[in-house]
């Protein structure tokens, strides 16, 4: 399985982002400095690099505006910057649970075959958060901020990580 | 009988919605519109040639899963792209409206339909949110977009889109969209100036909310003129004496090229 | 006979009361002891025991949902009437309901007897004639549970189920507008428990569901509001609304013994298994993932698109969705009267695994079932496989009366369709309400200042503030028709204010037209509290006078009705459904406007810490009407300098569930009442008025009162502002203070702007209206100017500073 993160470039606004920060931070649960979001998708089938790098590059990323990563079944982390001001960092996987509809991962099967890649595929999507807080916030703090604000667990499986 | 009137096809595919008004909007110009679906385009690939006009209409393509109009862009370029560049050059009429300016983005026919290679973008508005509304634009007067002549300086037409930021892949881009006048329509104030938000609804880099490529036959634009072809659809009814809106000129103006 | 792994027989002869009732519960199927017995004894007669299967589709038939057991059951209803202007004595009535709904609401649209009603209360949505080729559906529908527990998913696959009524309609409708209204809890109240997702979120995610749902199926979300009480806190109310046009020829539906079954659309997965019988059961914290749905827009869109392809090439004779109890009820529905045959092995599956019943009773989203006559099986499937749409025949229509299910070759349900459609015991209910008297508020006296600081407050109120953030979220234009729209904008194109109503102009449809469809909605649980007979009222009355304010045509109008009810077991919930239903009637019959079609949504309710919490009753009332010119439609942004101003209606002193009280924390007071005769009149004339093109602007006095109306009108209007006179004001005695003048919320008034030109014609037309009073001009300024020489009132206020405390109050 081939997991795939498109992200915002740096200097693109997201906007997307920009909401779901000011979403979390009228909670009051916790002050977060900076929120980076990233699509997830997860590529399952008999895929090679080259053709896993065509569906990214041509299909998952708008080009002007995004890159991705990709790892080989690899659910850690990738490169973000460490701030030394940062006393908090967590990373945050959200999925669907197996069963809900996914509009999308159907949309993303249609368009790899556009693509002239013909291998039967099956697709998932997640979202990923970066938060970054320069104060000292709990695992059990981002828990809540997760389910009230980024996950529904009646239908999505989450994952945290915390880096600092 | 010899039918002698302009024909114009809009591309249907899952996820238009825009069909009817557009097809009206041509037909009040004099037109004759067929609605097909892109499957019997792939089926007959020289069907696309029968027509005078091709327009990607307003919508969700493929419910604009993964980026807007990217599914439909990547659809059209690697199935029907020598097709629809060949049509292109040869001169006819191309619009994408609001999804379809996205596809002819996405997939590079605009703004320069001989390299079919994506330059620019459509990103997520400013706002982060979808926005339905009135605004003014700016009609760039010296461009040689056969679809906007014959317009005053300052139009009013809706806009409804969640991605429809334009950015370029440099600001070179910018300068040279400028002096080849391919920008054809700014968003604007009511009084011509540079407008803040909402009036730009979705922070558009210099404002661009429309642009043609070099021969001015290829015309993409996130406002949707088929939304104001009758003087009644106007917000603002006060004194309302014309029987029609902007948008129908834009339509007008295409087929009369064709004539 | 039958294979253990896939079907299990359950052994329902022997089990005793306490085993059905533990039996029901268990298996979600939410059906009662006298309903499980008689289950049982019409398998002792069979002499057999019922496989799950069978047992899942009667529960699903006769599911609250499905059947509306409380609104068509047997109801002995008292009533306990204050005596003596006494809230301690009583006098009480008694009587009895057969079948609720129509010895009430549809009684009245059958003595009303109006020719140009299609197709009312009998099919997915009701009809009323457009024109002499055309008819026109309107359906509303609420989706709160699932909205409760996946906001975003709820809403949608609630706005696609509306859309899906409509495209099952008849032979199928084209829509041509959404409609949402919505309740939620304070959007700055915390969640309640664990679980549960706090108001903000649930709004959050509601619209968002409406918006991409609505905007990717390509029809205009055009009219709605929203209401904030937390008594919706933990239970939202998501009332989806959609109307479409049908030619007339396509209404009427028929289908033959020997027509085939077809599958159109999504394919079947366990998504919202139960859903049907989970609609009747309480929230709580342990509620089933496979009752969630997320829908598809793109889906539907492409059975809209083919599916009336089909409908004008005549291959098809009837059609339905698959809603609440998925095929079960479907092709239940389809085949009650002759018979029908299905091999649930051809049902295309999202995955494997599925048990028979679960493919049976599963409500995936985006299906229909068609039924097609045998010689145009070719024709139609080439139809649905040009365009990638799944398109499956599952089946066939029979003469035998009954329900046939096979799987792996084998037959695993055989019902009778008399017993799945007429076997449920009717139970008797008893429900009672008692009446409770309201009395005047001591006098309101307000300085210029109080006033004003009023104004503020209640514009800043969440229940009275801008609701421009949402709608602008929704594509309001697509499809070209929207003629009025939800905003009325100024010239600046960054004023605007709430239009009353919403009028559709389907000039794409209906070639050459000059006819258009008002939509407009009614809806003031604030004013339920001592009695709802008169929040029922008031509903039905502000929904006309919304539609008339821009141009509707009383005398052309149809009406909706959707309870939202707590738990009707309840003797006094269901005591205040019966109390709503006669107001129903009588506004009814008194307007002369008919109920086309309705839904109820009962058993709202939910529980915390073992407490059990009831809704506030909400009853919706959508309103739909045909206007003959939409050139006479009118808008509410103030057109001119110098025109005069008219108030339409008396200002009484009723300011009990105000707006008002509300910002002030006062209560009591006497809830608007509605007067049917003074109403109706000014209704018919000022319909008159504007079809001469007499008004150049019109707003109708609501939430807040008559000087909140006024500062919504100059809202939309750029450099324009009103002088107004309160003496001027006709009111229903000359106790009333000027506060209570300004902010009384008396049903049955419009304010309307004239031309000076058209003054003698339009006091011609209003001469013998009482009730019509001259009351001030339009000034060049932007300007409040509010005057009284009796009251020592005068205000004059910028409209600027207003609209900004209005705009900003709520903003996400």
């Amino acid at each position: 399985m081939f997991k795939i993160e498109v992200y915002t470039k740096i200097n693109f606004r997201n906007s997307y982002a920009e909401h779901i920060l000011f979403d979390i931070n009228t909670t009051g649960l916790a002050l977060i400095d900076k929120l980076y979001s990233s699509y997830l998708y997860a590529i399952d089938g008999n895929l090679t690099i080259r053709q896993i790098n065509i569906i990214a590059t041509e299909l998952l990323i708008d080009k002007i505006t995004e890159g991705y990563y990709c790892k080989n079944n690899n659910l850690t982390e990738n490169e973000f910057s460490f701030n030394k001001t940062d006393h908090s960092i967590f990373c945050i996987e959200i999925w669907y649970k197996n069963g809900v509809t996914d509009t999308v991962a159907e949309t993303v099967t249609k368009a790899v075959k556009d693509l002239g890649i013909m291998n039967k595929i099956s697709v998932k999507r997640g979202y990923k958060y970066y938060l970054y807080s320069h104060r000292q916030i709990l695992q059990e703090t981002v828990k809540i901020i997760v389910s009230t604000c980024l996950c529904n667990v009646l239908i999505q499986d989450y994952i945290i990580k915390q880096h600092k | 009988m010899i039918n002698t009137k302009v024909k114009v096809l809009i591309l249907r595919v899952a996820g238009t919605n825009c069909e009817y008004e557009t097809k009206f909007a041509f037909e009040l110009c004099g037109a004759h519109v067929d609605c097909l679906h892109i499957n019997k385009l792939i089926v007959t690939k020289t069907k696309m040639f029968e027509y005078d006009i091709l327009v990607l209409p307003g919508g969700f393509s493929y419910g604009d899963d993964i980026s807007s109009g990217k599914v439909l862009a990547n659809e059209l370029k690697n199935i029907l792209g020598d097709q629809i560049r060949k049509f292109a050059l040869s001169g006819k009429p191309i619009i994408g409206i609001c999804n379809g300016f996205q596809v002819l983005v996405k997939m590079g026919l605009l703004p320069y339909s001989d390299r079919c290679d994506q330059v620019s973008t459509l990103y997520y508005n400013d706002s982060g949110q979808f926005e339905c509304r009135w605004i003014y634009l700016r009609i760039e007067q010296e461009s040689n977009c056969i679809w906007t002549k014959n317009l005053p300086n300052i139009i009013t037409l809706p806009v409804a889109h969640g991605e429809g930021k334009f950015i370029p892949i440099n600001i070179q881009l910018i300068d040279d969209l400028n002096i080849n006048h391919q920008v054809v329509l700014r968003y604007s104030s009511q009084d011509g100036n540079i407008p803040d938000y909402p009036l730009n609804p979705n922070g558009s880099i210099s404002r661009i909310a429309g642009i043609c490529n070099k021969q001015g036959n290829v015309f993409g634009l996130m406002p949707h003129p088929e939304r104001y072809v009758l003087a009644l659809q106007h917000p603002v009814r006060n004194n309302v004496k014309e029987e029609y809106g902007y948008g129908k000129i834009v339509f007008q103006n295409a087929v009369n090229f064709c004539k | 006979m039958i294979k253990k792994n896939i079907v299990t027989t359950i052994d329902l002869l022997n089990l005793s009361n306490d085993e059905l009732v533990n039996f029901s519960q268990t298996n979600v199927l939410s059906l009662s002891l006298e309903e499980m017995q008689a289950i049982q004894k019409h398998f002792k007669q069979l002499n057999r025991n019922p496989t799950d299967i069978e047992l899942e589709t009667i529960a699903q038939t006769w599911s609250e949902h499905c059947k509306h057991k409380t609104l068509t059951g047997i109801v002995e209803y008292t009533e306990l009437i204050p005596r003596n202007n006494s809230n301690s004595h009583y006098h009480t009535t008694k009587f009895t309901y057969n079948n609720l709904l129509k010895e009430t609401i549809f009684k009245a649209a059958i003595e009303l007897n109006k020719q140009w009603c299609l197709s009312i209360f009998n099919d997915n949505a009701g009809i009323i004639e457009f024109d002499s080729n055309y008819g026109v559906a309107f359906k509303v529908e609420t989706h709160n549970h699932p909205s409760a527990l996946e906001p975003y998913g709820g809403a949608s696959t609630g706005i696609g189920g509306v859309i899906r009524d409509i495209l099952g309609v008849g032979l199928g409708a084209k829509p041509l507008a959404n409609t949402d209204v919505l309740c939620f809890g304070s959007p700055h109240a915390e969640a309640l428990s664990i679980g549960m997702h706090s108001p903000k979120r649930i709004m959050k995610g509601v619209i968002s569901g409406i918006r991409d749902y609505g905007n990717r199926m390509g029809i205009p979300t055009v009219n709605g509001a929203v209401y904030f009480n937390d008594g919706y806190i933990a239970n939202p109310l998501v009332y989806c609304g959609c109307m479409g046009i049908i030619p007339k020829n396509k209404i009427y539906k028929k289908v033959c013994p020997g027509d085939l079954i077809l599958l159109i659309g999504g394919k079947t997965g366990r998504d919202g298994i139960h859903g049907a019988t989970f609609s009747s059961i309480q929230l709580d914290q342990n509620t089933d993932i496979n009752a969630v749905q997320i829908g598809n827009p793109i889906i539907e869109k492409k059975i809209l698109d083919t599916m009336l392809k089909a409908r004008d090439l005549n291959l098809y004779s009837s059609v339905t969705d698959c809603g609440a109890g998925g095929l079960s009820s479907a092709i239940g529905e389809l085949g009650e009267h002759i018979g029908a045959i299905v091999n649930l092995d051809t049902i295309p599956l999202k995955y494997s695994g599925l048990k028979p019943w679960e493919i049976w009773i599963s409500e995936a989203q985006e299906r229909m079932v068609l039924v097609v006559p045998e010689k145009n099986k070719n024709k139609i499937k080439k139809i649905f496989e040009e365009e990638d749409v799944d398109a499956v025949f599952i089946g066939m229509f029979k003469q035998d009366k009954k329900l046939t299910l096979t799987y792996d070759g084998e037959i695993i349900a055989d019902l009778d369709m008399m017993f799945l459609h007429n076997g449920i015991p009717k139970p008797k209910i008893s429900a009672s309400y008692q009446i409770k008297l309201d009395t005047i508020q001591p006098s309101l006296e307000m300085t210029n200042v109080e006033i004003i600081q009023t104004v503020q407050l209640l514009l800043s109120n969440i229940n009275c503030c801008s609701r421009e953030w949402l709608v602008h979220q929704y594509d309001y234009e697509v499809q070209g028709h929207t003629i009025i729209k939800p905003l009325t904008i100024g010239k600046n194109f960054k004023l605007c204010g709430h239009s009353d109503a919403t009028v559709i102009f389907p000039y794409t449809i209906v070639k050459e037209t000059k006819k258009c469809i008002v939509l407009s909605c009614g809806l003031s649980p604030q004013y339920g509290y001592n009695d709802v007979y008169h929040m029922a009222a008031s509903s039905i009355e502000e929904s006309l006078r919304n539609a008339v304010a821009v141009g509707g045509n009383i005398n052309k109008m149809a009406l909706l009705d959707n309870f939202c009810w707590g738990n009707p077991n309840n003797c006094n919930t269901l005591g205040s459904l019966v109390r709503a239903t006669k107001a129903c009637y009588d506004m009814s019959k008194q307007f002369s406007v008919p109920f086309i079609s309705g839904k109820d949504s009962l058993n709202n309710e939910y529980f915390i810490n073992n407490k059990q919490y009831s809704i506030p009753p909400a009853l919706l009332i959508s309103a739909m009407g045909i206007i003959d010119d939409v050139n006479n439609t009118v808008t509410m942004s103030l057109k001119q300098h110098g025109n005069k101003l008219f108030l339409l209606g008396l200002t009484r002193n009723e300011l009990g569930g105000s707006m008002l009280f509300n910002v002030r924390k006062l209560s009591g007071g006497i809830v608007p009442r509605v007067y049917p005769k003074e109403s109706k009149i000014i209704m018919q004339k000022l319909y008159e008025a504007m079809s001469k093109k007499l008004i150049k602007s019109c707003h109708d006095c609501a939430e807040g009162g008559l000087l909140i109306s006024l500062i919504e009108m100059t809202f939309s209007s750029q450099h324009l502002g009103v002088n107004v006179d309160i003496d001027a004001i006709g009111t229903e005695n000359n106790s009333m203070t000027a506060s209570e003048i300004l902010f009384s919320e008396s049903n049955g008034r419009f304010i309307v702007e004239v031309d000076y030109n058209n003054e003698l014609q339009f006091k011609n037309i209003f001469k013998d209206i009482i009730h019509c009073y001259e009351i001030g001009y339009i000034n060049n300024k932007h300007s409040i100017i509010i005057e009284s020489k009796k009251h020592k009132i005068s205000i004059n206020e910028n409209v600027t500073g207003l609209f900004k405390i209005w705009q900003n109050a709520i903003s996400w």
